[in-house]
C-alpha cells in the first residue's frame, strides 16, 4: 500500500488540482509565498476552481467540506511556493470569523466575494503598545447614531495597502478587565480617515504597514458578533491563525530544490533525519489541528505547539541548506537569501515563541 | 498470557501496569540493577501478569503479519511505556521481542533475548532467539559488564543497521515508546519538584524562565508522542517503505527528546535530584541508555530517507485512518 492508497479520495483529488494549476501557472516558487507579493489572479483563479474557502456553507460561497480538506490544498499551495497572499488572511479566517460570530447580512455581505478572492482583508490586530498583547489594544470605536466611530493605530499590518478591508479589534467600553470591552469590525480601507503608510521591511519590500483611523465611521453591520465579546471571539481565531501548515511550510520550497539538486551527500542526509522527523510531525499535528477544528473544537495550545515547533524547524532548514550553498546554483541562492530575510517575521507572526510558551505552559498548570 | 492483557484497552493496561508498580522499591543507586533486592520477584509479577508474554503469537516475519496484530502491540507498547515511566527496570521490552521474533514457543520464566536487544540484559538470560527465530538456552555469564542505566551488558559488535526487517522495526517501536515513558515520568517529577520547592519566597515554578522550560519539555515530549502515534497508524498499514521512514521519525526524535529531557529534568531537579534518594535517575539513566541503543554510526537510517522532494512529501504525508 501507498501513500496515494491511504489518502482519501477527495483529498487527493484536491492536491492533484492544485498542482495541476501551480505547474500551468507563470510564477516563481518563493518561500514565505502567503506573506509576500500579492498575485490576484492567482488567488481568482484558485477560487474559481473551488479550491477556496472549501470549508464554508455553499451558499456563503465555499463547498460545505471539512477542514481536512482545506489542509489538502493550502499544503500544495505551500509546498509549491505559489503566490497565495492576496488571499490567505481573508480566506483563513476572515470568512470563518464571519461564519462563526457575524450576522447573516454581514456573512451575505462579504464571504461570498472573499470565496472569489474579489476582494482582500488584512487583519488590524497589533498596536504600538498591543503586540502579543492583544488585551492591550487602545483603539476606539465608539458608537454614534449611524454607527461606530474608529480612532487609532494598528502596526505590523500585513496587506494593508492591497487590501480592500480590514479586520479591526478596538476598545467598545474600558472597564478593570482589559479582557472585557473589545469588540471586532469591518473596516473600509479606502474610508475616509483611514491612512494606511509603509513599514519597510529589512529587505526594502513593503510587506506591513502602519494603519491610522481619524474619525472613521464604520456602519453597524459592520460590527462583527456582540459588542464587548472581541476578546473570546478573536480567541477563537487563533487556533486558524497560528495552527495551519503556513507555519512551517513557508521555507519548504527551498528544502525540496536543494532535495532535487541532487548534492547532498551521507552526512548531509545525516543532517536530513532530523528535519524529515520534524516536517513529519508538525504535518500529523496539523493533520489534528484540522479534524479538530472539524469537530467543533478549538484547539489553541495545539496550535500554539505546532507554531512553536514550526518556526523551529524553519530555522533549522536555513541552517541545513547553508552549508550546502556552494554546491547549488545560483536560484537556490536566491531562495536561499529571500528565506533568511524572511525568517525573522516567521518567528513573530501569530505571536513570538515565548508567547506560544506561556500557552503551553499555562494549560499544563 | 492472562485474559486481561487479551481484551483491555492499552490505556487500561498501562493504568494497570502503573497500579502495580506503585508500591514496588527500585533499584538502590550504584548497584546492578538485576542485582537489586526485589528483581526476581518483581520479575516474577511481571512475569504471571503477563506482560512479557504478550506478543508470543505475533508474526513479525512480514509487515501483513504485524498491521493483523496491532492490538497486541499496542498492549505491548502500553507496558512498556507505563514500566519506564514508573522507573522500574525489567527485561521486559527485550524479553516481548525475543518472544515475537521466537519460531517456537517459549516457557515462561526466563530472560530472553535477541539481536535487537543489543547486548543489554544478555548476560543474565537464559534464552537468546536468533534472527531466524531459533531459541538457543545459555548459561549465565561471568563477568558482567553495565550500562549507562546500570542494566547488565553484553557488548556486541556494532550492528550493521537498526533491522529493516519487520522484527527489527517492532523493536524500535517498543524501544521508543519506553523512551516516551520515562521522558513523561522525568517530566512530571522535574514538574511535581519545582511546584514544591520554594525559593526566593515561592515555587520555583512561579519563576517564568522554570515555568517555560517545562513547557518547552511538554511540547518536547507531545512531538515525540504524535511521532509514536503516527508510527503506531502506520504499523497498521503494513505499508513496508512508510512504516520504516516512521521508524527513523520517531527514533530520531526520540534519541533528541531523551537528552533532552533527562538533561533539563536534572537542572529543574536541581541537586537534590542527584542523591541516591532521588528517583529521578531511575528515568534520566534510562534515557540516556536508551539514547545511543543500537546506534554506532552517525548515517543510521540515512538509506530509508527520500532522495527526491516528492519522495519527502509523500512519505512524511500522515495517515489518514484514526487518531490514537
Amino acid at each position: 500500500m501507498t501513500s496515494q492508497d491511504t489518502m482519501t479520495t477527495r483529498e487527493q483529488s484536491l492536491r492533484a488540482k492544485v498542482r495541476e494549476l501551480c505547474a500551468d501557472w507563470d510564477y516563481e516558487p518563493r518561500c514565505d509565498a502567503w506573506g509576500g507579493e500579492a498575485d490576484p489572479a492567482f488567488s481568482r483563479e484558485l477560487g474559481r476552481r473551488g479550491l477556496l474557502a472549501l470549508t464554508w456553507p455553499k451558499d456563503l460561497g465555499g463547498a460545505a467540506e471539512s477542514n481536512l480538506s482545506r489542509l489538502a490544498v493550502t499544503e500544495e499551495l505551500l509546498r509549491a511556493g505559489a503566490p497565495v497572499s492576496y488571499h490567505w488572511a481573508g480566506e483563513r479566517q476572515i470568512g470563518p470569523t464571519l461564519i462563526s460570530h457575524g450576522s447573516r447580512a454581514l456573512q451575505d455581505e462579504f464571504c461570498p466575494r472573499l470565496a472569489r478572492a474579489e476582494i482582500s482583508f488584512a487583519l488590524g490586530m497589533s498596536e504600538p503598545d498591543a503586540g502579543s498583547d492583544l488585551a492591550a489594544v487602545r483603539t476606539t470605536a465608539t458608537r454614534t447614531d449611524e454607527g461606530w466611530v474608529v480612532n487609532g493605530r494598528k502596526v505590523w499590518t500585513s496587506g494593508a495597502h492591497f487590501a480592500d478591508y480590514l479586520y479591526v479589534l478596538a476598545r467598545t467600553s474600558k472597564g478593570e478587565d482589559r479582557h472585557a470591552g473589545l469588540s471586532e469590525f469591518v473596516v473600509d480601507t479606502s474610508a475616509p480617515g483611514v491612512h494606511v503608510q509603509p513599514i519597510i521591511g529589512m529587505d526594502g519590500g513593503h510587506h506591513f504597514n502602519e494603519v491610522v483611523f481619524d474619525e472613521v465611521h464604520v456602519p453597524d453591520r459592520w460590527l462583527i458578533g456582540s459588542e464587548g465579546h472581541g476578546w473570546q471571539q478573536v480567541i477563537s481565531q487563533l487556533a486558524f491563525e497560528r495552527g495551519g501548515p503556513e507555519r512551517f511550510l513557508s521555507m519548504y520550497p527551498l528544502l525540496g530544490a536543494v532535495l532535487d539538486t541532487g548534492v547532498l551527500d551521507d552526512t548531509d542526509r545525516a543532517a536530513l533525519r532530523g528535519l524529515t522527523a520534524q516536517l513529519t510531525v508538525l504535518r500529523s499535528l496539523a493533520r489534528n489541528i484540522a479534524a479538530d477544528l472539524d469537530a467543533g473544537r478549538s484547539p489553541v495550545a495545539q496550535a500554539a505547539t505546532s507554531k512553536y515547533l514550526g518556526n523551529r524547524l524553519e530555522l533549522a532548514m536555513l541552517d541545513f541548506v547553508r552549508p550546502l550553498l556552494s554546491r547549488c546554483d545560483g536560484r537556490i541562492r536566491a531562495l536561499f537569501d529571500a528565506a533568511v530575510i524572511a525568517s525573522p517575521k516567521s518567528g513573530l507572526r501569530g505571536g513570538a515563541a515565548p508567547v506560544m510558551l506561556s500557552i503551553v505552559t499555562k494549560e499544563m498548570q | 498470557m492472562s485474559t486481561t492483557i487479551l481484551t483491555d484497552e492499552a490505556a487500561q493496561l498501562a493504568a494497570t501496569v502503573a497500579d502495580v508498580v506503585t508500591t514496588w522499591a527500585l533499584p538502590v543507586a550504584g548497584g546492578l540493577v538485576s542485582e537489586a533486592e526485589h528483581f526476581h520477584d518483581q520479575w516474577k509479577v511481571a512475569e504471571e501478569l503477563g506482560w512479557t508474554t504478550i506478543l508470543e503469537d505475533v508474526d513479525c516475519t512480514s509487515f501483513e503479519a504485524l498491521a493483523e496484530s496491532a492490538d497486541l502491540i499496542d498492549a505491548a507498547a502500553a507496558v512498556t511505556r507505563a514500566l519506564a515511566h514508573a522507573g522500574a527496570a525489567l527485561p521486559v521490552r527485550q524479553t516481548l521481542v525475543a518472544r515475537a521474533l521466537a519460531s517456537e514457543p517459549i516457557a515462561t520464566g526466563p530472560i530472553v533475548v535477541s539481536a535487537h536487544s543489543f547486548g543489554v540484559w544478555d548476560p543474565i538470560a537464559t534464552a537468546f532467539v536468533g534472527a531466524d527465530g531459533t531459541t538457543e538456552d545459555r548459561a549465565a555469564q561471568g563477568s558482567v559488564d553495565r550500562d549507562v542505566a546500570a542494566r547488565p551488558l553484553h557488548r556486541t559488535e556494532p550492528p550493521e543497521d537498526l533491522g529493516d526487517r519487520p522484527d527489527g522495526v517492532l523493536a524500535q517501536f517498543l524501544l521508543v515508546q519506553e523512551i516516551a515513558g520515562a521522558a513523561r515520568g522525568a517530566i512530571e517529577q522535574a514538574r511535581a519538584y519545582v511546584s514544591s520547592r520554594v525559593q526566593f519566597g515561592r515555587p520555583l515554578i512561579k519563576l517564568p524562565a522554570v515555568a517555560q522550560e517545562l513547557g518547552r519539555l511538554t511540547i518536547a515530549q507531545r512531538q515525540l508522542d504524535e511521532a509514536i502515534a503516527e508510527f503506531a497508524r502506520r504499523l497498521h498499514t503494513a505499508a513496508p517503505d512508510r512504516i520504516r521512514f516512521a521508524a527513523i521519525v520517531a527514533r530520531a526524535l526520540a534519541c533528541d527528546v531523551a537528552s533532552d529531557v533527562a538533561t533539563q529534568a536534572h537542572q529543574l531537579h536541581g541537586a537534590l535530584g542527584l542523591t541516591a534518594d532521588a528517583t529521578l535517575r531511575q528515568r534520566t539513566l534510562l534515557l540516556w541508555a536508551d539514547r545511543d541503543e543500537g546506534l554506532h554510526q552517525r548515517s543510521w537510517g540515512v538509506d530509508t530517507l527520500p532522495n527526491r522532494e516528492v519522495d519527502l512529501w509523500t512519505l512524511s504525508e500522515p495517515e489518514h485512518t484514526h487518531r490514537l
